[in-house]
């Protein structure tokens, strides 16, 4: 584990397709807590997350894990300290559920060598997790969109890596698997990895340590849930459809993002 | 914590019905000793068990015929099996890619080069050196046909705008190859047998070539399988999982285009063999593609040495090129599966 904070971007800048869709990106993310990433559509999350992820180069700026610019890691060093899970409609394929789990020790044990048994302990683990078990041996193709959302994300957390980046991890869940996921979530962050999580439902994200809000390729607020200044930017960036509330249960204020029809 | 599931992988509840590797692997086995016995039996005047009386005829002719079909059939169920899995397209075969096409537009110039220098090359008369001359050849010409085809289609993101880009290049590679034969009668003599594909040319060299490319090929491919299943994530995944993925991408083309440079080299153009034998294993078993490679290697041997004894008996004493059954069953599961594709994609 690292020092905080663990993955840190400094002045991000990326184009696609000769338009900007980050601009001068500053973010932090510490060891021990997860963080939500949230903002309107093309705000520029996932751009931000594949940078953090040295899955694309910036323009400008770099990012440094554990204090060295990722571009000094190796690809295999680089892939046990950071798991990425990508949006599902990229993963398509006819191999079993379990196998694809299994992907997630590769960094591990390098494609020419084999799994032992902490790699299959390592994806036991996950799928149990993710409760994803029971369909283990059906092709990912055949499963149902939550069922293979699990299988990917259970695949995601295989890798036990220091630092997670879920992208949208949410979608086509039901309601007890993504509370199940922000609790995985949670007891990562709580055991000492730093988790950044794209999210489009911002009552889940406000249960978040800190919330990063993002607009047209700029951050906009880095907050933690409760602050005033951040609902007052979420109002305003989501143009007023929705009112912060806040509810007190066991002891603990919850924040609900409420629809304004 | 989340609940733990109460099946698990290994409980029957969690196992579904398909064969399992080894079955499927033994079974494809006894197929094909079933069919080598009948390749070893089919003569020009109908089937014959005489094995003593007819031992020089076999060791002659119909064992290395027999031999290079199976070779050859499994190098092209290899060869589709790395195209399915690298450009993530089920509809993926050297032939539909434009490799097939490539490799053809190779051999062709390498037999109109002889023609030029006088020599009349052709499948039935090559000796080694010309043999090895037309696998590199159809190697260099394969990874054209593949090199044009991603040109064209923009990479291998869009699985059927990939395929009508392979359509493409073939239609072109092969009017190029149209164009020089008719330059050189000489050399056209040597194309005919080569463009229907057949497997009546295959003699104890071509079994020595097709041989010794497989068996370089299949365990390198196997032990890189894993650079295909991570690729079902996507590319930016397998990126993440640590892969140097355009390093390890060409190679495994670079296995593609040999592998079917070799069986186009000697067996010429013979369609959808590369394109049956995966989806035939899939159908069967639910397998990580170091497995599936295997397999496809014995489905696609057994396809195009069962599509060989079909060619030497179906209209015996008359024999039909082997590439023209295995275009017209290829063609028609090909119709099947692009039903089914648009079926899904409407559902």
């Amino acid at each position: 584990m690292f020092e905080t904070p663990v993955l840190q971007g400094d002045g991000l800048s990326l184009r696609l397709g000769g338009r900007p869709v980050l601009d001068c990106v500053s973010v932090a993310l510490p060891a021990g807590q997860w963080v939500a990433i949230v903002g309107p559509n093309g705000a520029g999350k996932s751009s931000l997350l594949s940078l953090l992820a040295g899955l694309r180069q910036p323009l400008t700026g770099q990012v440094r894990l554990g204090g060295r610019p990722l571009s000094e890691w190796t690809s295999a060093a680089r892939a046990r300290q950071i798991a990425w899970l990508a949006q599902q409609g990229e993963a398509e394929g006819e191999i079993a559920a379990r196998d694809v789990v299994r992907l997630g020790r590769l960094p591990h044990h390098g494609l020419l060598g084999a799994p032992g048994p902490d790699d299959e302990a390592a994806v036991n683990a996950a799928m149990a997790e993710t409760e994803c078990s029971a369909f283990a041996r059906r092709r990912l193709n055949e499963l149902s969109g939550g069922e293979r959302q699990r299988v990917l994300l259970a695949r995601a957390l295989a890798v036990q890596s220091p630092v997670l980046l879920l992208d949208e991890p949410t979608a086509h869940l039901d309601a007890p698997h993504q509370r199940a996921l922000l609790r995985s979530v949670t007891q990562r962050a709580q055991a000492g990895a730093a988790v950044a999580v794209v999210l489009h439902d911002l009552t889940l994200a406000l249960a978040a340590d800190r919330v990063w809000l993002m607009n047209a390729g700029r951050l906009v607020v880095d907050a933690r849930p409760g602050d005033p200044a951040l609902h007052a930017a979420l109002v305003s960036v989501f143009q007023h459809a929705l009112a912060i509330e806040s509810l007190e249960r066991e002891g603990r204020v919850h924040y609900v993002a409420r629809p304004l029809l | 914590m989340m609940r733990t599931a109460k099946v698990t992988a290994d409980q029957p509840g969690a196992t579904d019905a398909r064969w399992t590797a080894p079955r499927l692997a033994l079974a494809l086995c006894a197929v094909i000793s079933g069919l080598m016995v009948l390749g070893l039996a089919a003569g020009s005047e109908g089937w014959s068990f005489a094995w003593r009386a007819e031992a020089d005829l076999i060791a002659a002719i119909r064992a290395p015929r027999s031999l290079g079909a199976l070779a050859a059939g499994a190098l092209l169920g290899l060869a589709g099996a790395l195209a399915q899995g690298l450009f993530r397209n089920p509809l993926a075969d050297p032939y539909l890619l434009g490799s097939a096409a490539g490799a053809g537009l190779g051999v062709v110039l390498f037999i109109f080069a002889g023609s030029l220098a006088g020599a009349t090359l052709g499948l039935a008369n090559a000796g080694w050196l010309a043999r090895l001359g037309l696998v590199g050849a159809a190697f260099a010409g394969a990874l054209v046909g593949v090199s044009m085809t991603l040109l064209l289609g923009g990479g291998a993101a869009r699985p059927l705008v990939l395929l009508l880009a392979g359509v493409v290049v073939g239609v072109l590679l092969a009017a190029v190859s149209d164009m020089l034969m008719l330059l050189s009668p000489e050399a056209m003599r040597g194309k005919q047998a080569f463009l229907l594909g057949t497997t009546g040319f295959l003699g104890w060299s071509s079994v020595v070539v097709l041989g010794v490319t497989l068996v370089l090929a299949l365990p390198l491919a196997v032990r890189f399988a894993g650079v295909l299943d991570a690729l079902v994530l996507g590319e930016a995944s397998a990126t993440s999982l640590g892969l140097d993925l355009p390093k390890l991408r060409l190679m495994l083309v670079l296995l593609m285009a040999l592998c079917t440079g070799a069986a186009v080299a000697q067996a010429g153009l013979i369609a959808f063999v590369g394109l049956v034998a995966p989806h035939l294993v899939r159908r069967l078993v639910t397998v990580r593609h170091g497995a599936l490679l295997a397999l496809s290697s014995l489905s696609g041997g057994a396809l195009l040495l069962a599509a060989d004894v079909a060619a030497r008996s179906v209209i015996a004493p008359q024999e039909l090129p082997v590439g023209v059954l295995t275009a017209v069953v290829g063609g028609a599961y090909l119709l099947v599966l692009l039903r089914r594709r648009a079926k899904a994609d409407h559902v």
